[in-house]
């Protein structure tokens, strides 16, 4: 399930605590002479109390059903599903001395927006979620993608900020915002508010998610008007420029042909038919990182008919991406790990800011990082070849 | 958000319900969300959800936080409480004879449609535990040994063997689509 699906209704939330409030005066502590009676009672008591709505609640504890609780809104879930795009950069002579990007913010969340100002933007107590740690993508393109969550109720509002350079933004990106609330249409009513313009060369978005009654045009605008002022204190973002050492994107054409599909445990490997599709859309602005990254989905199978099994496993790169490799290797998971011709590599949890993430190996040759991302079932280490294969294959 | 929770944390431990509602007020989504994971009925993700909350309060003289957060502790015990009820759920449809089997089967398969839900709810509870924590809700695996008490070398070994069963029964289960 992700953060669009269905939770409780207020109703529920209510009924349900309720029942829990109620429940505390007749549990005594774990401890306590005949607790675990009482507490297996009352699990037999609720399992038709929870079912059973309010009234249920009321006649069997005898108590009032309480005014309303705040409830939790769906908000839009966005996972950045990468699409193959060449390196936006072209320049083809490399400097003497690799000039690396600028970015937004100083490269710092906190610089765009503090958790207080991102709390007024969606009328709730809000926190920085920051990624895990970052592929480079955002980095090489001089960029920045922050998101706040709320703190008192789970996914029920979001803030996000996105800047980057003007030059690295797509027209179907920019010209897709609608300035302004728009209703998303979930059973729960939930707006989404955006802000965007030019300050200083760099495109900046920012972006609530939330109930209306909080969520705002002005608290959005406010929180805009903000980042802007900040923005203007750092020098003004501008993209890596493309060296002679940073990888061509993938070729994942050429790359299946030359992945052992016995090396992980099947007799085939070919691209995954939905090659390329992304759930965000061209226009959202979660793709503008697209341009400095490359994919492809392998999909290795075995057997067939009722002895059929398969397994997905997907290769990304980031030219250039190295830079981000030490927040990869700082992670708190972070195992080391071999991946022949690396400079390093070490293996990771997903980069996921929401939820958890299948583990990752992650690769660099000191000016790229590449991915390799298995099935969460599998033992991350079981790709180990195909990383080695395709590092193999990299080049200019 | 931990500061939060710590400071309802010491409510509830000197018997505030009132701060058990705070808890509550703000982790029932995630909470929810990670029952319906696992259960096929709302109605049991509900129940789970409340079972947890009342296990929490019963044992608040020893639950174990972490990063001064109840909450792994939480999805830890919903997990536990989930699996109680699709078993005693499993007993309770089996005698109702009228009840059309294929409307459990066409729900489970539309939240799950790859089937590894299905394959995780069938492993055992301490492999269960460290597959929710870990992968699907994202914790270290310092929390996750924090959180069950166990050394991270132990949260590995259950992890892989998790997943190797997880692939075994992902292969049969796609056999059986075939």
């Amino acid at each position: 399930m992700g953060m669009n699906d269905d939770g409780l209704t207020p109703r529920e939330h209510s009924e349900m605590r309720d029942i829990l409030l109620a429940g505390t005066q007749r549990i005594r502590p774990a401890g306590a002479r005949g607790n675990r009676i009482v507490a297996g009672a009352l699990a037999l008591v609720l399992i038709g109390a929870v079912s059973g709505a309010a009234i249920a609640t009321a006649a069997i504890f005898g108590t009032q059903t309480t005014a309303t609780t705040p409830t939790p809104s769906p908000v839009e879930t966005v996972t950045p599903t990468p699409v193959p795009t060449p390196s936006p950069t072209t320049t083809s002579v490399p400097p003497e001395v690799p000039a690396e990007a600028v970015l937004p913010f100083g490269g710092e969340c906190e610089s765009a927006l503090t958790d207080a100002e991102a709390t007024t933007a969606a009328g709730m107590p809000m926190a920085l979620s920051d990624y895990r740690w970052r592929t480079g993508a955002d980095e090489v393109l001089g960029g920045i993608d922050c998101v706040w969550l709320s703190t008192e109720y789970y996914a029920a509002a979001t803030v996000k900020v996105f800047a980057f350079p003007v030059e690295v933004v797509p027209s179907e990106v920019s010209e897709a915002v609608v300035a302004g609330c728009v209703d998303l249409g979930y059973e729960t009513p939930t707006v989404q508010c955006s802000v965007a313009g030019v300050v200083d060369e760099t495109w900046l978005l920012v972006r609530a998610t939330g109930d209306p009654s909080g969520t705002t045009q002005a608290g959005t605008q406010a929180a805009f008007d903000r980042a802007s002022a900040n923005l203007a204190a750092f020098p003004a973002a501008s993209p890596a420029v493309r060296t002679a050492a940073w990888w061509a994107p993938l070729d994942c054409d050429s790359l299946v042909g030359q992945i052992d599909a016995g090396s992980y445990g099947f007799e085939r490997v070919a691209l995954l038919d939905q090659q390329g599709s992304t759930s965000d859309g061209g226009g959202a602005p979660e793709t503008i990182a697209d341009a400095a990254r490359s994919w492809c989905d392998f999909h290795f199978t075995a057997g067939s008919g009722d002895d059929s099994s398969g397994e997905v496993v997907r290769v990304t790169i980031v030219p250039g991406g190295a830079i981000a490799f030490p927040t990869a290797a700082a992670t708190e998971d972070a195992t080391p790990f071999s991946v022949a011709g690396a400079q390093d590599a070490v293996i990771v949890a997903g980069f996921d800011r929401y939820e958890g993430a299948g583990s990752v190996i992650v690769a660099t040759d000191g000016v790229n990082v590449l991915m390799v991302t298995p099935d969460f079932i599998r033992e991350t280490t079981d790709a180990g070849p195909i990383a080695d294969t395709v590092f193999a294959q990299m080049h200019p | 958000m931990s500061d939060d929770d710590a400071e309802l944390w010491e409510r509830v431990r000197a018997g505030d319900e009132s701060a058990l509602g705070g808890l509550f007020d703000r982790h029932e989504a995630r909470l929810f969300r990670h029952a319906r994971r696992l259960l096929t009925t709302r109605e049991d993700a509900k129940d789970a959800v409340t079972i947890a909350f009342f296990e929490l309060w019963r044992k608040r003289a020893s639950v174990r936080l972490v990063d001064g957060s109840p909450l792994p502790w939480l999805l830890n015990t919903v997990s536990n409480a989930a699996r109680n009820l699709e078993r005693s759920g499993r007993r309770y449809r089996a005698l109702i004879a009228h009840t059309p089997v294929g409307d459990h089967a066409a729900a489970a398969r539309a939240s799950d449609e790859s089937g590894v839900l299905a394959a995780l709810k069938r492993l055992p509870a301490r492999e269960q535990s460290v597959v929710v924590l870990t992968i699907l809700e994202g914790y270290p695996e310092r929390v996750a040994a924090e959180t069950l008490g166990i050394p991270v070398g132990t949260v590995k070994s259950r992890l892989a063997r998790a997943k190797s069963k997880l692939r075994d029964e992902m292969a049969a289960m796609e056999a059986s689509w075939a």
